[in-house]
């Protein structure tokens, strides 16, 4: 767990707006090195990026998923710790490699089965891996298509990739403007 | 109690400033009568979360706009004898009724619907197909309540014309305020093809302004519309119509971050109301009537906590009525893919609705009605797929993209028939940060019939799609749970049933609690049954005859 005052200390980084995307091993995130690039490569496979538009790594997803863990829900930092842990563990024994060091289409098809309950690693029960994914495919959504403010969507690039104006032009959105 | 804080007696205490408690407290306050009300939460703000896709009264993502805080008030997730297991924190299931000043007015999508006079009158209708239900006739007529949906439509604002609609209620006068235009989507593409199957489009009633009203500006049909606070205050809400007009008197206070936790008797009588304020410190402000308006949820909470040697089951509660029949809608329709773009940018949606299986004489059923669906933000689609099409990954991402415009849906609200079985009540094993036993479902069923009506509704909503050009439909919500219970969502109603009998329901047909000679109920939990619509101009006209009748007992004129 982390402590009330590196709580807060991460609050403040997370409202003031200041992204660091990418760096594994930086010392605001409430994650670690690892767990930090795992999120990233599992956010990066839900919304992947192409030849012309980002994916989950360029708009800054995993920033989202900092500031949900530790603005809103410290709680849940220890599910996500205890599930990424499981889903390590559960990759090394099918692919013998941590899920971030797979190519992408092995940690697709690693994804595909867990989506399905399927990844076929008896300590990691089904429905534990079903939720987790659901988890991650929430998270990473809201990360790309929600509000800047919140880390993601970097530069309203999802309301880009739709061709939306961005931000909707409504009054002075004078909040939507620092991010 | 002698650790409470006391204030000064009052003439009428109101619990909730929502859609109900706001017009209580401006037909009482208008007419000389003093009163305080008591809400849970606090004025809205708009600027605080202006147009955030993930936090808003529509997704609830992050958390709700308007709260109520999930960390003061526990979800319970499921319960049985020997456990009870929450909500997590973060789930954005279960979100309860918004705690705020003027409630869910402030953020719905505002559609301002009378219910038909069928809809008062169900049991004598349909009494064959409901058989196993608790389907009752409403102890008052359309007719009764007709003056009061108009003094709605005029003093909180409704935009409308049902000239087009055949199936309309009687009205006396014109709607205040002419219909919204349509969106040039339901124009084109959904009208001519639903006149083309023998349908009958009509502009929705919103109770928003479509000009200048009220000196309140008109609508810029923004996107961030249903779930959210409107930038430039055209939705008419109570927090921005009545219950300014009841301040305005000087004689309605209205205190925020106020719990009720027990409405306290003396006999028949009751003497007052014991609330907690932000601090938890306990209050009790006494009143010679009490008007209960919380949500047809949170009513029957306090109402079961309010114990007293009269009524030592729960106020209201001593036929063993109290929290059954809770039921809301089923809402159903379909999605329509089309090859080409055809949805322009117009906010917020629903412009177009048609109420042609709301009482169909060859269906012989009861039904709702079926409206254009309200804009949907860039999230909340890319969770919204097509059946058995990828979630995630790069074709999810490529079919989002391509299709954003290409999508129109068609949705609307079944009436859900109540059940006695389906209650809520109080869990004590799961208290609030107040210390207050939370609320809980206590299980029961839908009526089989509930299935076929979504099935003629859903039905219908694909062969309108189809014969406006849609290449893929599916179906929204077609085969609803019968082994769950009936709803109890932002339409939640009829836990505190209206009747003519006291054994079968809580409060007369004046929304006066039997046995009582001065607690009412202000709010959707009197709904006999909930009506093809949504119930909100149902609320808030019963909520003016509920006032004016208060007033009476006060010996002030109607």
């Amino acid at each position: 767990m982390i402590s009330r005052r590196e709580f807060i200390q991460d609050a403040a980084i997370a409202a003031s707006g200041i992204v660091l995307a990418g760096c594994g091993a930086d010392k605001s995130s409430v994650f670690n090195g690892d767990e930090r690039n795992c999120l990233v490569a599992l956010a990066e496979q839900i919304i992947p990026a192409d030849e012309k538009f980002g994916g989950a790594t360029d708009a800054g997803v995993i920033n989202y998923i900092e500031t949900f863990a530790t603005k809103y829900y410290p709680e849940i930092v220890p599910y996500y710790r205890a599930q990424l842990a499981m889903l390590q563990k559960a990759c090394k024994a099918v692919n013998s490699k941590k899920f971030q060091k797979l190519d992408f289409s092995a940690q697709t098809a690693f994804m595909k089965q867990m989506e399905v309950g399927k990844v076929p690693f008896a300590e990691w029960n089904a429905s534990d891996q079903r939720s987790f994914f659901n988890e991650i495919l929430t998270r990473s959504m809201q990360g790309f298509f929600g509000a800047p403010r919140h880390g993601g969507n970097k530069n309203y690039m999802s309301y880009k990739m739709l061709g939306l104006d961005m931000p909707v032009v409504i009054g002075q959105n004078r909040y939507e403007r620092r991010s | 109690m002698a650790s409470e804080i006391l204030h000064e007696k009052t003439d009428v205490v109101i619990v909730g400033a929502g859609a109900g408690g706001g017009v209580v407290a401006k037909q009482l306050a208008v007419r000389g009568i003093k009163c305080v009300g008591l809400e849970r939460g606090d004025w809205p703000i708009y600027d605080e979360n202006a147009n955030d896709e993930l936090i808003n009264q529509r997704t609830h993502a992050i958390k709700s706009l308007h709260g109520p805080d999930r960390r003061k008030f526990p979800r319970i997730a499921y319960r049985n004898e020997k456990m009870v297991k929450l909500h997590n924190l973060w789930s954005s299931a279960a979100p309860s009724i918004a705690a705020c000043v003027g409630s869910g007015t402030v953020t719905y999508g505002a559609m301002g619907w009378r219910f038909m006079p069928q809809d008062f009158k169900l049991k004598t209708l349909y009494g064959d197909k409901v058989k196993g239900s608790a389907l009752e006739d409403w102890p008052i007529s359309y007719d009764d309540l007709e003056p009061y949906y108009e003094q709605a439509e005029y003093e909180i604002g409704v935009s409308g014309d049902m000239k087009d609609n055949p199936f309309a209620p009687p009205r006396k006068k014109p709607f205040p305020m002419p219909a919204f235009e349509y969106n040039w989507e339901d124009k084109h593409i959904l009208i001519p093809a639903m006149k083309r199957l023998g349908l009958h489009p009509f502009p929705v009633p919103m109770l928003r302004n479509s000009v200048r009203y009220n000196g309140r500006a008109a609508c810029i049909r923004n996107h961030t519309c249903l779930g959210y606070m409107c930038p430039c205050d055209a939705k008419n809400g109570t927090q921005n119509t009545v219950i300014p007009t009841a301040l305005k008197t000087g004689n309605f206070e209205l205190r925020t971050n106020s719990v009720a936790f027990e409405v306290v008797m003396e006999g028949k009588r009751a003497v007052g109301v014991k609330y907690f304020d932000a601090q938890r410190r306990a209050h009790f402000q006494p009143a010679d009537a009490v008007v209960v308006a919380a949500s047809s949820i949170e009513t029957v909470r306090l109402l079961f906590l309010s114990k007293s040697k009269l009524f030592p089951h729960g106020l209201g509660n001593q036929n063993d009525m109290l929290g059954r029949c809770a039921h809301s809608h089923i809402y159903c329709g379909a999605t329509g893919l089309f090859d080409e773009d055809v949805a322009r940018e117009f906010g917020p949606g629903a412009t177009v609705a048609f109420s042609d299986f709301n009482h169909n004489a060859s269906q012989k059923i009861f039904a709702g009605v079926l409206c254009s669906e309200f804009y949907q933000l860039p999230w909340q689609r890319s969770m919204d797929n097509q059946p058995n099409a990828p979630r995630w990954g790069a074709e999810h991402k490529r079919r989002l993209r391509e299709n954003y415009r290409k999508v129109l849906r068609l949705f609307g609200p079944v009436q859900e028939i109540p059940m006695y079985e389906c209650r809520i009540g109080i869990e004590p094993r799961v208290r609030d940060w107040y210390g207050i036993p939370v609320f809980a479902t206590l299980g029961g069923r839908k009526h089989p019939l509930s299935l076929e009506q979504t099935k003629i509704l859903t039905d219908a909503a694909e062969s309108v799609l189809r014969e406006a050009g849609a290449k893929t439909t599916w179906k929204i919500n077609a085969k609803p749970n019968l082994n769950g219970a009936n709803g109890a969502g932002q339409h939640q109603a009829g836990s505190c049933r209206m009747g003519d009998d006291p054994v079968k329901s809580v409060v007369d047909p004046n929304c006066k609690i039997w046995d009582t000679e001065n607690v009412w109920i202000g709010d959707g939990s009197v709904h006999v049954s909930n009506g093809g619509f949504n119930p909100v101009l149902t609320i808030m006209a019963l909520a003016y005859r509920t006032g004016e009748n208060i007033a009476k007992a006060f010996g002030k004129k109607a």
